[in-house]
């Protein structure tokens, strides 16, 4: 595959332009992993508004209509909607657990049975997420299970 | 389908346990009794009772305190399904104590066996999942 890097014309936005036959398995994941990579979320802290990046974040969680993102040690809120978060995040690493909640599985460090049917995920930074029934088939598809 | 296979899985726990149980309680209590084939019948029935009551699940997600009142509730509904079908079977008379309470201990033995066999199908699953999780998150 040739890769070809421009430079764009002052005042142009960064862009990715990819040019094949067919869009296969690979090419998505690569995508899907620039997708990742560059995404950045608007987020509030105490009145003030940051740029996350995606990859930083360990889930989202909405708790009274309010969405929350957790890092590692912060938590910031998001004015977006899970649902939207959701679609955003398609073919990345993240994945709905549940209803409330929405994980980066590159941030889970292990998963263990809960009550009926249902998982624990241990995030990396200690902390503990229930990935509800309906949601583990979304979870196994994703390990390719 | 899930569904499906998970409660083929539950019946298929508590009918083995169950059979094993009835074998005991007969030769402890009933030792001398003839019994028929329906005997057979009433095993897969109070069998699939259980394992149905055992296997509604709420459709809505629920907190792990409520699960957990669920989980009660089942334990309730497995002993009155085993109660209410042995009284009706024959299987034992109300006014003998120690057979009232072989049947408890019974059920409550039944239940505990039929969960540790159904939490160590998560465990395999969790931990295949895991090996899954470490290859995945090796290919970033």
């Amino acid at each position: 595959m040739k890769i070809t890097i421009m430079e764009p014309m002052d005042g142009e936005e960064d862009e990715i332009i990819i040019r094949c036959r067919h869009l296969d398995r690979p090419l998505m994941d690569l995508i899907y992993a620039a997708k990742a990579g560059v995404y950045k979320i608007t987020a509030l802290q105490d009145g003030r508004y940051f740029q996350v990046a995606a990859e930083d974040i360990f889930y989202f969680e909405a708790v009274d209509n309010r969405v929350f993102l957790y890092l590692e040690q912060e938590v910031y809120e998001t004015k977006r909607r899970l649902y939207e978060l959701e679609e955003s995040f398609l073919g990345t690493d993240f994945f709905r657990a549940s209803k409330s909640c929405i994980v980066n599985l590159a941030k889970v460090k292990s998963l263990s049975p809960a009550f009926n049917g249902r998982f624990e995920a241990l995030m990396k930074n200690g902390e503990r997420v229930i990935i509800s029934r309906q949601y583990v088939p979304v979870l196994k598809e994703k390990l390719g299970l | 389908m899930k569904r499906l296979k998970d409660m083929l899985f539950i019946y298929m726990c508590v009918t083995t346990c169950v059979l094993f149980v009835t074998a005991l309680y007969i030769t402890v209590f009933w030792p001398q009794v003839q019994l028929g084939v329906e005997i057979l019948w009433q095993i897969l029935v109070v069998s699939f009772l259980c394992s149905v009551a055992n296997c509604i699940v709420p459709h809505r997600e629920v907190s792990a305190r409520m699960m957990l009142a669920i989980y009660i509730l089942r334990y309730a509904a497995t002993n009155a399904i085993v109660l209410g079908c042995g009284f009706r079977f024959g299987w034992f008379y109300a006014d003998n104590l120690p057979m009232v309470l072989a049947m408890l201990l019974s059920i409550g033995a039944v239940f505990v066996i039929v969960s540790a066999a159904a939490w160590r199908q998560g465990k395999q699953q969790a931990a295949l999942m895991n090996e899954r999780l470490q290859a995945y998150q090796s290919k970033e």
